[in-house]
């Protein structure tokens, strides 16, 4: 369990309770045939007319319990892998981004394919990105294979694990044929698992066939999936908060139980996304607050059942680098981190997830290592405690030259490589910048020279060609 | 106060029932099913509107009045066949989300606003065919056709919309908006859309001003 608590023991309990009563009594639509077949057979009540399935609390048990506790998320690089266990928290990106805050020109366009190399390298070069979770979909690409192309091109520019969203079950086919391209075979795959995907519900209650189908295939693969849940709160979800927390757990619960029946024992990741709609605009917020909060209820909820949990992050709905951007994104950061989250998302995007911006990026890595020394807290021992430093430098004396100064600072402090610390007259000296454009520079630096290792000729051959097959079968659909 | 206010009065609220049995109300008393449309629904949409705009009443008070006027609308259709002519709006709105997809509340809000924005919005619901959308374009003779998709592969549905409609004849004769988070103009371009919208207010903005066209 994190620092931080925003929902008791009991609270967790009533939650679960609730998502079990909205399961058992209204139930949840499911556009899957041989899905519905599975439940049926596993004992939970379907209309296969309406493709509805009630499903009952003994049955939510027992896929809570085959649901395996901890896996290891891969990356091609295996000292990038990253164990999954309570008390761990990584960071990423993430998917689904269309638009680029422009480097140079400070404006929004689409991303390109070049984009999405830069993004994919800038996310790889940075510490505190801790594996990357999709780049920008590059326009210059077919809309219905942006997923298998923005994978290719992450697969080549990244050693780091990739999360990423499937735009559908055939283009969860194709990427996985070119992870599997790069480890060797779909055993190793399984093994060493260098992708994991992301899926979601059609909030309230309802899982397209096409959904469905990828929990499914992912499952069989034995890749790790998150299941998500992004109701916007007041239109696809309760306007209250507890309302739609028992909304998104009952929706990730029955992605449970549909990926437990199906293929038991496959790996897991809890992942409730809450935006609301703002009522003024009709549009949906992820910079509220109240998303920060749910963020933080989320991670206790997913920790309550034991499995990963993704949450977002640095979120915000700014539409350049400024104090909206930085508030709004580090508040529901923090405080999802604080409660316990395995993954904290968002690194990089702006304006509710539409834009990305490597500039963001930058800043988020530094952000993160904030965090990440934060969720070290303040370790007490005797070492720490320094009792012995402190009688020996007395009153009146100063602990810069002591030996216990020299052995500790660096663990205990940490250096940002971004964020400005240097007094005004030397800060002017050097330029004067503020930290976007400071990050700029770290920018250029990266995209001129960060090289990940390249894939070797025979594995770029091999996905090229099965971009080409691909590209035949998305063409004459 | 005369039937006509109560009945924008009672729309404005977001009370269903009773703006549709005040409606009904009219009716027997004789009004002109035109003029109980544009002195009394018309013009209590157009209040909600404008209080929406000054930030007075929330999304949920426009959607809530937007039903009122639903309902009303269903006692009225019938009488009205004959004098849609006389019916005031700024012009006949189709709408729907593309086969293959299946999210509707950006849709909903967007035909809301349109509505209130005084088009006459036809919604034909989610999963849509192309042929579904060009037979209704062409029955309703629509002047402008939205085609919503939220999901980048669906993107391609309103490629395949336009192709439809310019293989039936119908293309010149219909304006078409794309609409959707993932729509963008270079998207619109491409596939030869008159006109893009991701968000709802840019979509009534536009809408308007195809209609000035």
């Amino acid at each position: 369990m994190g620092m931080l608590r925003i929902l008791s023991k009991d609270d967790l309990q009533k939650i679960h309770n609730a998502s079990l009563q909205i399961l058992r009594d209204t139930g949840i639509v499911i556009h899957h045939g041989r899905s519905l077949d599975g439940l049926a057979e596993a004992g939970a009540s379907v209309d296969h007319q309406k493709h509805k399935v009630l499903i009952s609390p003994e049955l939510v048990d027992e896929c809570l319990r085959r649901t395996p506790k901890f896996h290891t998320l891969a990356g091609r690089d295996s000292r990038r892998d990253l164990k999954i266990e309570a008390g761990k928290t990584y960071t990423r990106s993430a998917s689904g981004s269309i638009y680029i805050i422009d480097s140079e020109t400070g404006s929004r366009r689409e991303a390109s394919s070049i984009d999405a190399r830069n993004f994919t390298r800038a996310q790889d070069a940075l510490e505190n990105i801790s594996f990357c979770g999709g780049s920008p979909y590059p326009f210059d690409t077919h809309p219905a294979m942006r997923d298998i192309y923005q994978i290719r091109i992450m697969l080549e520019n990244t050693e780091k694990h990739i999360r990423f969203q499937p735009l559908s079950a055939k283009g969860l086919d194709c990427v996985v044929e070119l992870a599997r391209a790069v480890v060797g075979t779909k055993d190793e795959l399984k093994k060493r698992p260098i992708v994991s995907c992301v899926t979601a519900p059609v909030s309230p209650l309802v899982y397209s066939r096409e959904q469905t189908e990828i929990i499914m295939r992912s499952g069989a693969l034995g890749l790790p999936v998150m299941l998500g849940s992004t109701p916007t709160v007041g239109a696809t979800g309760p306007v209250t908060l507890a309302g739609s927390l028992a909304l998104e757990n009952a929706e990730i619960l029955a992605g449970i139980v549909l990926a437990q029946v199906m293929n038991p024992r496959s790996p897991l990741s809890y992942g409730p996304r809450m935006p609301s709609m703002d009522m003024r605009t009709g549009l949906s917020a992820w910079g509220t607050i109240e998303f920060g909060l749910a963020a933080a209820a989320g991670a206790q909820l997913g920790q309550f059942y034991g499995i990963e949990t993704d949450l977002y992050g640095a979120t915000s709905d700014a539409k350049v680098l400024d104090e909206q951007a930085a508030i709004e994104r580090t508040f529901n950061a923090v405080l999802p981190a604080l409660a316990g989250a395995n993954v904290v998302n968002g690194a990089g995007v702006l304006e509710s997830i539409l834009t990305v911006s490597l500039e963001q990026l930058v800043i988020d890595s530094e952000m993160f290592g904030m965090l990440f020394r934060l969720l070290r807290g303040v370790v007490l021992d005797e070492e720490k405690l320094a009792l012995d430093v402190i009688n020996r430098v007395g009153p009146g004396g100063n602990f810069l030259t002591d030996t216990h100064t020299k052995q500790h600072y660096v663990m205990e402090h940490f250096l940002p490589q971004v964020f400005d610390r240097k007094p005004r007259e030397v800060w002017e000296q050097a330029g004067g910048r503020d930290v976007v454009a400071a990050s700029r520079e770290i920018v250029t630096k990266i995209t001129r020279e960060h090289e990940p290792t390249p894939l070797d000729k025979d594995v770029v051959k091999e996905m090229d060609y099965i971009l080409r097959d691909a590209k035949k079968h998305f063409t004459q659909n | 106060m005369d039937i006509l206010k109560q009945i924008s009065e009672t729309l404005i609220d977001g009370d269903r029932d009773k703006t549709a049995h005040l409606t009904r109300e009219a009716l027997t008393q004789g009004i002109d099913p035109a003029t109980v449309f544009n002195d009394g629904l018309s013009k209590g949409i157009g209040v909600v509107g404008e209080r929406f705009g000054k930030g007075e009443l929330f999304l949920f008070d426009l959607m809530r009045a937007a039903e009122a006027m639903k309902a009303a609308m269903h006692m009225l259709e019938p009488q009205l066949l004959g004098q849609k002519k006389q019916m005031i709006t700024l012009g006949r709105f189709l709408i729907g989300t593309v086969a293959g997809d299946i999210h509707d509340i950006g849709k909903n809000i967007v035909s809301v606003m349109l509505r209130v924005a005084g088009f006459e919005v036809t919604d034909l619901g989610v999963d849509v065919k192309p042929q579904t959308f060009v037979g209704n374009t062409r029955e309703a003779k629509a002047d402008i056709l939205g085609l919503s998709a939220l999901m980048t592969p669906t993107l391609l549905e309103q490629k395949k919309v336009i192709d439809a409609l310019v293989e039936t004849g119908l293309r010149d004769q219909v304006k078409v908006m794309i609409g959707g988070a993932v729509v963008t103009g270079t998207w619109a371009r491409e596939i030869g859309a008159d006109s893009y919208a991701a968000d709802a207010f840019t979509g009534v903005a536009n809408a308007r001003k195809l209609m000035a066209r």
